[in-house]
């Protein structure tokens, strides 16, 4: 039986706690003079805070949908993509977006756990040779970097309302994906000589098989 | 450090909250109760090339009563314009303006106006508006008004904006009671057409409020159209129009001169774009907020109230705010406090429960804003007002005085038409202040959004321009003392001579002298934009104006400068008007046709200009004043950066992800397949 995603439920958990709660969104919030001044936790914790309802809703649902399948990919892909991710995307704020004083939101993760999606399913299409996975997973990877690379160029957005309450980040997403891809590629690299076995999209974890195994390939 | 926006927010939110008080725009008839004069027609004609706009405003009016009239007609007056051009059709008779003193142009025209003569007179009411008296509006026939004004558009911070004002802002009480009723309804069309050339790549173009009502057409990268065409229309509303330039571009320098006679002074408008990498303020800093709770706030408390609630949880607990309001009285209604969530939500309570009144009394609220100020931070002051200064303290040099008492950085907002911009002016002379204009028509966010980015980012201090290689004198704005985020200066001044100069920038920044410096030619001869002159001579009286208001000039000295300067570049100023009388008469009484050989002058380039591609001006491609690249709207957030999505990133993902069960599903049946087999 499908197990279910727990972790991906508790960071959810965590996030509506902390939206409920401001003076946490506060605490917890990437604040360049914050950090100055020693509070490096928040390169980690700037992604549970968010700047509003509106922006909440839509980051809390991809999270929720990308983290199930991320963590049913593998729960320490899942992890590690959190753990990576997280200081990776405030860092490239932090570094190349002075512009920004703050940072919150969880778009940033829900890009790194799209890349551990569709990355897992290149990885399984190349591994067996399924033109249309590899396809999907080739197109959805492209696409998003074009999306990423149309906003950096521009200064605009694709989707998102830029007349909003904060100005949308797009250099959050492109790390975020890039991040994702790159768990899943280390984790081939281990699995590859590891041998281990297959999950529902990709075999990546061999001590933590996924409850989708379907077979056990040696190769 | 965080958004700085506390009370900004709000106040400029606050600009949404203000009901038209009644319309510019509109002849009214002088005297006994009439039929009011009806509007036939109104069309304004704007173009925006490169550094000034062009404003042309038609006018076709219809008087219903059976009786000849002697008519008013008003329009705010817009910052920095000079009124140029004023002709008056009445019949068969077309009759144009001349600016002379303005006693002997009232003279005149009451003169001609005991005779049953046709006549108009247009002169300047303070800051507050320009009237049009028109003698006589025949009984059953239309009368048709057209007046030009120029104006130097900046471009702050990659966005430009253009006002063509029509709400009155309810400033002038008098005015109002003459004013109202009024019939503001065009009869006809109201039509408005913008033509925008910039030398620079626009990347869009606005016009909040008529998106759908407006035509835009893209004839090039930096050529706009825009057509706005309406029946039954009030003229109650603010036109304003965006336009935002495309991101990167260099900082830089360009010089448009205006030269028609080696013999004589060349004149030059310099517009300075630069390219700087100022940083947000990152350790705390402390800001006062003064709010105008005048008896005119009425209605507006509660949108107030919602900006700062918004603002407030953005901001850092390192930084400091402090409340001030004001009316007849000053008052702290929140001293300085931590932007800490318990002390937000005690701000925005105290807010909330604000209640208007009385008359304006601005000294008051400066006074104790700049009380208590801790030397050792950072201290901003943001002065919002919709009013006019009518109690305590009026006059400017206190203001100007008092200002300067402190090393502050100063941020003024004025709402509506009708402001008072000499005050502010002053009150920014003091410190190099920065101040803007807000309108119930503009983009508040948009508004908010470049305010936030100049009072939340480090600025240069201690600036000004020097120019050497050349003789340049007259000059106006250049010495800017700060210099914020994406601001744009325009500098006026006078050449003697062609040939190479140099124009520095000396400033600092944190302490750190920094200097931009670049050379350039100036020519021989360029007659492509003879109105700069005109607006060379506006800067001229603004600055003398200036000078009078803090006492730097006597009364009377200011006023020989300005009528001078009114009269020989033909502008309406507070001591100069236009008589407009037809060709005859201006010969018959001798009144020399300064205007009518400027307006040829002027014609003849703007035809010129038509028909050639938009020159661009910058004089130091060659040689960079500044190696970043000017800020841009685009990355002009000073304060939070979100990781967000939006509904239609979730149906993309939606999309992907069916793609990804689809192929998985293909996987699994063709594992199955080959298992199989």
């Amino acid at each position: 039986m499908k197990r279910p995603p727990w972790f991906t439920l508790g960071f959810s958990a965590l996030t509506l706690a902390v939206h409920f709660v401001p003076a946490l969104g506060n605490v917890l919030q990437f604040d360049r003079a914050a950090v100055a001044h020693g509070q490096v936790w928040r390169f980690f914790t700037a992604h549970l805070t968010h700047f509003g309802d509106d922006h909440l809703r839509w980051d809390l649902l991809a999270f929720v949908v990308l983290g199930s399948l991320a963590e049913g990919v593998s729960r320490t892909a899942f992890l590690t993509t959190l753990g990576t991710a997280a200081p990776i995307i405030t860092a490239g704020v932090w570094a190349s977006q002075p512009q920004f004083a703050t940072y919150r939101g969880l778009s940033g993760i829900d890009s790194a756990l799209f890349g551990v999606v569709v990355a897992s399913l290149f990885v399984a299409g190349w591994r067996d040779r399924h033109r249309f996975s590899i396809a999907i997973g080739g197109l959805a990877l492209a696409s998003f970097a074009a999306k990423c690379a149309f906003e950096l160029a521009t200064g605009g957005t694709v989707f998102v309302d830029t007349s909003g309450a904060f100005a949308p980040v797009p250099l959050a997403h492109l790390l975020g994906m890039l991040t994702g891809v790159a768990v899943i590629w280390r984790s081939q690299l281990v699995s590859a000589r590891l041998s281990m076995a297959d999950s529902w999209l990709v075999p990546i974890d061999c001590k933590e098989p996924s409850s989708f195994t379907s077979s056990t390939s040696a190769k | 450090m965080k958004t700085k926006s506390l009370l900004l927010t709000g106040l400029l939110a606050l600009a949404t909250g203000f009901a038209p008080i009644f319309a510019g725009g509109t002849l009214t008839p002088v005297g006994s109760p009439h039929a009011p004069i009806q509007i036939r027609s109104h069309q304004v004609n704007v173009t925006i090339n490169n550094g000034f706009a062009q404003t042309e405003v038609l006018q076709t009016f219809f008087n219903p009563n059976p009786t000849d009239l002697e008519a008013i007609y008003a329009f705010p007056v817009p910052k920095s314009a000079s009124l140029s051009e004023v002709t008056i059709t009445s019949g068969e008779k077309t009759l144009n303006g001349e600016v002379l003193p303005k006693k002997e142009a009232e003279t005149i025209y009451e003169e001609e106006k005991s005779k049953g003569n046709d006549a108009g007179l247009t002169t300047k009411n303070g800051y507050q508006n320009y009237e049009f008296k028109i003698t006589p509006v025949r009984a059953n026939a239309e009368t048709r008004l057209r007046f030009v004004y120029y104006q130097p558009l900046e471009i702050d911070t990659g966005v430009g904006r253009y006002v063509y004002p029509l709400e009155e802002g309810g400033t002038d009480e008098v005015a109002k009671s003459f004013w109202q009723p009024v019939n503001s309804t065009v009869e006809g069309n109201l039509t408005i057409n913008v033509e925008l050339k910039s030398a620079w790549p626009v990347d869009d173009v606005r016009v909040p409020g008529f998106e759908s009502a407006a035509a835009t057409k893209k004839i090039d990268a930096g050529h706009y159209t825009v057509a706005l065409d309406r029946t039954g229309a009030k003229l109650d509303r603010d036109f304003v129009f965006y336009y935002r330039l495309s991101d990167k571009l260099p900082g830089r320098v360009e010089v448009i001169p205006y030269r028609a006679d080696k013999s004589k002074p060349g004149t030059f408008m310099m517009v300075v774009t630069p390219g700087l990498d100022l940083q947000p303020i990152m350790h705390g800093a402390d800001y006062t907020y003064v709010l105008d709770v005048s008896g005119s706030m009425q209605g507006k408390i509660a949108t107030l109230a919602n900006g700062v609630s918004q603002a407030l949880g953005q901001m850092s607990p390192n930084d400091r705010f402090r409340l001030i309001t004001f009316e007849t009285n000053a008052r702290e209604i929140l001293g300085w406090t931590p932007a800490t969530p318990e002390n937000v939500t005690k701000a925005t309570a105290l807010v909330k429960g604000l209640q208007p009144g009385g008359s304006t009394n601005i000294y008051a609220g400066l006074q104790l804003a700049l009380k208590d100020l801790d030397a050792d931070r950072a201290t901003s002051l943001v002065l919002v007002t919709d009013g006019v200064t009518n109690e305590g303290i009026v006059d400017p040099a206190k203001f100007h005085a008092l200002i300067k008492q402190n090393d502050i950085r100063f941020f003024g907002f004025l709402i509506g038409n009708n402001a008072n911009w000499p005050l502010m002016r002053v009150m920014g002379d003091a410190t190099g202040g920065f101040y803007t204009g807000v309108t119930n028509a503009d983009d508040i966010v948009g508004q908010l959004l470049l305010a936030k980015s100049k009072i939340a980012f480090e600025s240069l201090h201690d600036a000004s321009f020097k120019f050497t290689g050349a003789r340049v004198s007259e000059t106006t704005g250049d010495l800017p003392q700060k210099i914020y985020r994406g601001q744009q200066l325009v500098i006026f001044g006078r050449y003697d001579g062609a040939g190479k100069a140099t124009v520095t920038l000396n400033a600092k920044l944190t302490g750190a002298d920094k200097t931009y410096t670049t050379t350039f030619n100036f020519p021989e001869i360029d007659t492509d934009n003879p109105e700069i002159e005109r607006l060379w001579a506006l800067a001229q009286i603004e600055q003398i104006e200036v000078k009078e208001a803090i006492g730097q000039m006597p009364p009377s000295e200011s006023k020989d400068a300005i009528t001078s300067l009114g009269v020989n570049y033909q502008l309406v100023t507070d001591h100069t008007s236009m008589i407009v009388l037809d060709d005859a008469t201006h010969a018959s009484r001798g009144i020399e046709r300064r205007n009518q050989q400027r307006i040829a002058t002027e014609r003849t380039a703007q035809s010129v200009r038509a028909a050639q591609p938009v020159k661009n001006y910058q004089v130091d491609a060659q040689q960079p004043t500044y190696s970043a690249p000017a800020p841009h709207v685009s990355h002009s957030f000073g304060g939070g950066g979100g990781g967000a999505l939006e509904r239609d990133d979730i149906v993309w993902l939606a999309a992907i992800l069916g793609l990804i069960g689809a192929a998985y599903v293909g996987r699994k049946a063709m594992k199955q397949k080959a298992n199989k087999e």
